[in-house]
């Protein structure tokens, strides 16, 4: 249903940004590798609604954030990874103040991590990597991320530990019929059966928007195939 | 018992006369301001600071102990009392002939309210069984008449050390239960509020780790560090912090050693959980992990 604007006759009234705690960038646009069906945005390899944010317009936006106090910065997508300038972007974000970084995982080179490791080392602030993953096994992840995205983002998480880094995996409760507390214990296990000895795991609700409003909500491993 | 070593003058007069009124804990109107220094002998010199006792009362002993030594014009503590160690109430008679003065932290805040929880926003399903056990231990073993003094205790304080205004607060001058932590806090943010709250030194407490940031126009941001628990970095000591006005600040954090062994064997005895206990006797964190950002938990064990 669309809602009519009201007719203004003056100017709409202006309120100035005296201050932000958190920024965030939509540094890797609507752009993604993954077309996972709760996505709020929509996000694919095919979505160019909105594209990347390069180094030089970031930079900007970073200077402006120190006249308002940011505390934080925060990245996301699409997939932040796509992004080529994704690397300096983070070096030079950690010069202002912490970064937290949202990805599936999935894309990482080796070389990245390694000079996002030495930025992070160089830095007083802490880099977050916070690493989606919807299930802890395949059978739960990839009817909602994907064929074969869980085995992708774990290796994606195992490369992040070897260098160093304590990734917070991010999971998505998609079912209505999953127990929280199950769920992360469920995960806890099984990161530390796959080599992650500290895990640490947010478990958050889905956003009723985008791709996740067109989708039935009790996804299950058996029916997933029966959809689109 | 523990005596106070009193100056020359007297420390009762002065405390009331240094210390404002509170802004509330969740600032949504102006700023309080700060009281201006009227005369030379109106404004404290070198105090000490400490933060989250959390029942820890043999660290609060031998803190008090050393502070005195140092001759200090007064000591402040941030806010939570309880928590974590046994006998709550051997905390209070401490605090009140050192004539220490407190603020609220939100473990005091609940206790003294008598609120289900401790406010501490674990999401971990095992730190909330955690913060639980402890919490009900607390609340169970802190009496009356201390609960109703926590209650009524302010939530921040507004103190002149030499030409420097101080505002003391338990997490935030914004929010009390507010986690600011070295690593996930920008300098400009930090800038941002001493400025809000016209404050040249803003100290805190509530993450459990100390940490000091120097700001522009000689300004500060001090986590006075807690004496309840030792700070993650596999040493059983604890912390608190003396500030001294001569004339520029001087910040030094001060290690207290004190029988943690006694600690721990009265941890037993009240039957506190094990995990709290092997933090107590190895330095090393063992709960409530969630909230440490990445180098914080980088730096520990577990």
């Amino acid at each position: 249903m669309t809602v009519p604007l009201p007719i203004l006759d003056s100017p709409a009234p202006i309120v100035p940004l005296a201050h932000l705690d958190e920024l965030w960038f939509q540094v890797g646009g609507t752009l993604c590798n993954l077309e996972c069906r709760h996505c709020f945005i929509s996000c694919s390899p095919k979505n160019h609604a909105f594209g990347f944010l390069d180094l030089e317009t970031i930079r900007g936006y970073l200077d402006e954030s120190v006249e308002i106090g940011v505390r934080e910065y925060y990245f996301t997508g699409g997939e932040p990874f796509l992004n080529r300038d994704m690397m300096s972007i983070l070096e030079l974000t950690l010069t202002y103040g912490p970064a937290t970084v949202l990805t599936n995982g999935t894309v990482f080179q080796e070389e990245w991590l390694e000079r996002l490791s030495r930025a992070e080392a160089d830095s007083p602030y802490s880099l977050e990597f916070r690493v989606s993953i919807d299930g802890f096994s395949a059978e739960d992840n990839d009817p909602v991320r994907g064929p074969g995205t869980f085995d992708r983002a774990m290796k994606g998480v195992r490369q992040l530990v070897d260098h160093g880094f304590l990734p917070i995996i991010t999971v998505t409760r998609t079912r209505d019929d999953q127990d929280e507390t199950a769920l992360f214990y469920g995960f806890e296990r099984m990161l530390r059966n796959q080599g992650y000895s500290r895990p640490r795991i947010k478990i958050l609700p889905t956003l009723r928007i985008g791709a996740e409003a067109d989708r039935g909500r009790a996804i299950t491993p058996m029916n997933a195939s029966l959809r689109k | 018992m523990l005596v106070w070593e009193r100056r020359s003058r007297n420390l009762s007069d002065l405390i009331r006369y240094a210390i404002m009124p509170a802004i509330p804990a969740i600032n949504t109107g102006p700023s309080a301001r700060m009281p201006p220094a009227e005369n030379g002998t109106s404004e404290f010199r070198r105090i000490a600071v400490f933060g989250g006792v959390y029942s820890n009362y043999l660290a609060l002993a031998a803190a008090l102990r050393d502070a005195s030594k140092r001759g200090v014009d007064a000591c402040f503590c941030l806010g939570d009392l309880g928590a974590f160690g046994p006998h709550p109430d051997r905390v209070f008679p401490l605090l009140h002939e050192a004539e220490v003065q407190c603020i609220q932290g939100n473990y005091d805040h609940s206790i003294g309210n008598d609120l289900p929880d401790c406010q501490c926003g674990y999401t971990d399903p095992r730190d909330n069984d955690f913060a639980r056990l402890s919490y009900e231990y607390t609340l169970n073993h802190t009496h009356l008449e201390n609960r109703l003094w926590m209650k009524e205790i302010p939530q921040q304080f507004l103190v002149r050390l030499g030409k420097y205004g101080l505002l003391m607060c338990h997490g935030s001058p914004r929010r009390t239960n507010e986690f600011l932590w070295e690593s996930a806090t920008s300098t400009h943010f930090l800038e941002h509020l001493a400025g809000e709250h016209e404050a040249d030194v803003i100290l805190a407490t509530h993450t459990g780790i100390k940490w000091h940031r120097e700001l522009s126009h000689d300004r500060h941001f001090i986590n006075v560090g807690v004496l309840g628990r030792p700070e993650n970095n596999g040493r059983t000591n604890v912390w608190y912090t003396v500030l001294e006005a001569r004339p520029n600040l001087t910040v030094d954090f001060i290690p207290v050693e004190y029988d943690h062994l006694r600690l721990a064997q009265e941890m037993r005895d009240e039957k506190l959980p094990d995990e709290f206990i092997e933090t107590i006797l190895t330095g090393w964190w063992t709960t409530c992990l969630e909230i440490l950002p990445a180098k914080e938990r980088k730096r520990g064990k577990f």
